[in-house]
């Protein structure tokens, strides 16, 4: 029993510098390495295989055999994006190690947003228009008439901007109660964060209103999932409500976050959806992963339908009325979606 | 002023009587000192993350005829990094613990300098990582996913000793969980993942498991002499590994050197 203890010291100590022997071996950091582990984060974790027409074990053949332990990070690069690209969505996307390079792997992004302006709204078509939000909630009357505006650009954090968005979202429909119908524009809204939306819905709803499912993944397999959980947006306690007529205006750039609200106001009959399709990005929470050298990488990890059990990925919410800006309408300073909705609504 | 002090100390000093051969001590304590740890969990990411931390500890030890007491609450935190210089994560541990065990052998009977002690102990270890990333066009770091490893357990626990003097002795303990329930993150990211307050959410229980499943082992190794009056002075050394697969691999380990102060009675 003597000899036990500094049998146990010494095995401590030497354990205690053995990190490989304890926690195995670190990544390797090699060409094929990477893509692997890129290849294989997704095929465990994304959510939206179900609704995506990939093979993806055929894809790993195709780009992984292409590389080499010569590959260099450029052609790296080139054949994992050229992986993601199959998958069309645009919440997955990969970054550099110093951000010099971030690809979006939805086929819409290499669209140029040029068929709205808030400049040109403001400038043409706004009397007195204020801002709000940390300067994210644009809002004031069509000129010359008795209509309300809002535009939101974005759904981003509460924190770190400064903004409340009960409050402001409150204060800019209480300035607008004496309006015969409002427009809710979210044209070139990228989204944001599911619970900015939901204070901004809960400001205009007078009752709960069930327009989402989401099932997140359970295991490897790409049909593991869980039991779908329900998005639900109730009145929000003092909101001042608008109980009114609703142009609400998309565009291709309305994306995730404006889908979630644009599918909250899609089930109020005071709502008409005006413009361009929205974007079709309905995964959600976006996880940020790591690869070995350094390069990060998002992907949704939640799968997302409607109450009926449609899935609008890569498709987007269809407008009602279909009006789209050119790139050329824009520059001769008309926005065609907005005087078509001043010009029908009311 | 110092007429008060005096009559204190020596009210105090009454109060816990010093016996040449006392038959039980009583040590409370804290301590002091620097934590090395190690993680890999590819539940967050594949790269192992590593660094050295604060330590502090309180420790209550109850050194009967025949028995011992021993409980602590110490807590660590650490900033980790890895091979990878835009890759970083907080990491934060604490755990709880008490522990009896009873004398089954000794050198030269019960009463000899040497003794081993056999017992059990309950024990809850927790650690919380927070990854994220360095965003170089912005200089600003963005978040990547909050993870955790907490372990409530039964466990075996055994005891070296090796008395010098009164109030001098070295221990080493050992404890090995037999029975823990052990709460993970589930296996999508997003499982935990709060809407409304846009964190994730920690569970406090999870899966029971029975040993081998949850593996872990702490041994800490101590040494305790008398500092002056009723103070000891203890400098301590402690291996900490666990090991558990759900819902994907999480592996670590910590080298803990302390040192600390300890009122005896």
């Amino acid at each position: 029993m003597k000899c036990s203890l500094p049998v146990l010291v010494g095995s401590a100590l030497i354990a205690a510098g053995c990190e490989e022997a304890l926690l195995g071996p670190p990544p390797e950091n090699a060409p094929r390495a990477n893509f692997d582990m890129l290849w294989k984060t997704f095929d465990e974790n994304y959510a939206l295989f179900p609704v995506k027409a990939v093979n993806w074990d055929s894809l790993r053949l195709l780009y992984g055999s292409m590389i080499t332990p010569a590959t260099g990070e450029g052609d790296l690069w080139n054949l994992s994006t050229g992986l993601l690209s199959n998958l069309d969505d645009g919440h997955v996307k990969l970054m550099n190690r110093d951000f010099s390079r971030v690809y979006d792997a939805s086929h819409l992004a290499l669209r140029k947003a040029d068929d709205f302006s808030l400049d040109l709204v403001r400038n043409r078509y706004l009397a007195s228009p204020g801002v709000a939000g940390a300067g994210l909630i644009t809002y004031g009357r069509i000129r010359n008439s008795r209509v309300g505006y809002i535009h939101i650009a974005s759904f981003v954090s509460t924190v770190g901007n400064g903004a409340d968005w009960a409050y402001d979202i409150d204060g800019v429909l209480r300035e607008l109660q004496d309006t015969d119908w409002l427009i809710l524009d979210v044209r070139n809204n990228g989204g944001g964060l599911v619970v900015t939306l939901q204070i901004i819905a809960s400001a205009f709803i007078d009752h709960s209103i069930l327009y989402f499912w989401q099932r997140a993944k359970t295991g490897p397999k790409h049909d593991d999932f869980g039991s779908p959980v329900s998005l639900v947006v109730s009145p929000r306690a003092g909101a001042p409500g608008y109980g009114k007529s609703i142009a609400l205006l998309t565009n291709r750039f309305s994306a995730s976050g404006s889908e979630h609200l644009t599918g909250i106001f899609r089930t109020l009959s005071t709502v008409t959806q005006i413009g361009d399709t929205t974007f079709g990005a309905f995964g959600d929470i976006i996880n940020v992963a790591q690869l070995p050298n350094g390069w990060t990488f998002t992907y949704p990890c939640k799968l997302t339908t409607t109450p009926d059990g449609s899935c609008y990925e890569g498709i987007g919410f269809v407008p009602d009325v279909l009006v789209r800006n050119s790139a050329s309408d824009i520059s001769a300073g008309v926005d065609r979606v907005i005087e078509y909705a001043i010009a029908h609504i009311h | 002023m110092r007429l008060r002090y005096l009559m204190l100390v020596a009210t105090v000093a009454a109060a816990f009587p010093c016996s040449a051969q006392q038959e039980s001590w009583d040590y409370i304590g804290g301590g002091f000192g620097a934590s090395d740890f190690h993680i890999s969990d590819a539940h967050a990411s594949p790269m192992i993350f590593s660094a050295w931390g604060i330590a502090p500890v309180l420790q209550y030890i109850h050194a009967g005829e025949r028995t011992r007491h021993y409980a602590e609450a110490s807590f660590y935190s650490s900033h980790l990094f890895t091979g990878i210089d835009n890759f970083m994560t907080d990491d934060t541990r604490a755990r709880g613990r008490y522990a009896f065990l009873l004398s089954v052998a000794g050198s030269g009977g019960q009463d000899g300098p040497f003794r081993l002690f056999l017992g059990g102990s309950l024990n809850s270890f927790l650690s919380r990582s927070h990854y994220y990333y360095f965003i170089a066009p912005l200089n600003g770091y963005g978040s990547s996913i909050d993870t955790w490893y907490w372990s409530h357990s039964l466990d075996v626990a055994l005891q070296c000793e090796y008395g010098f003097a009164e109030r001098e002795f070295l221990f080493l303990q050992l404890y090995v969980p037999l029975l823990s329930n052990v709460s993970r993150p589930e296996y999508s990211p997003a499982g935990d993942y709060s809407y409304t307050e846009n964190v994730w959410k920690m569970h406090l229980f999870g899966r029971t498991e029975v040993f081998p499943k949850n593996v872990s082992c702490d041994i800490l190794l101590a040494f305790q002499v008398p500092l002056a009056w009723k103070f000891n002075i203890q400098f301590s050394y402690e291996f900490y590994f666990a090991s558990y697969d759900v819902p994907r691999d999480v592996r670590m380990y910590m080298n803990n050197a302390r040192a600390g102060v300890f009122f005896c009675f």
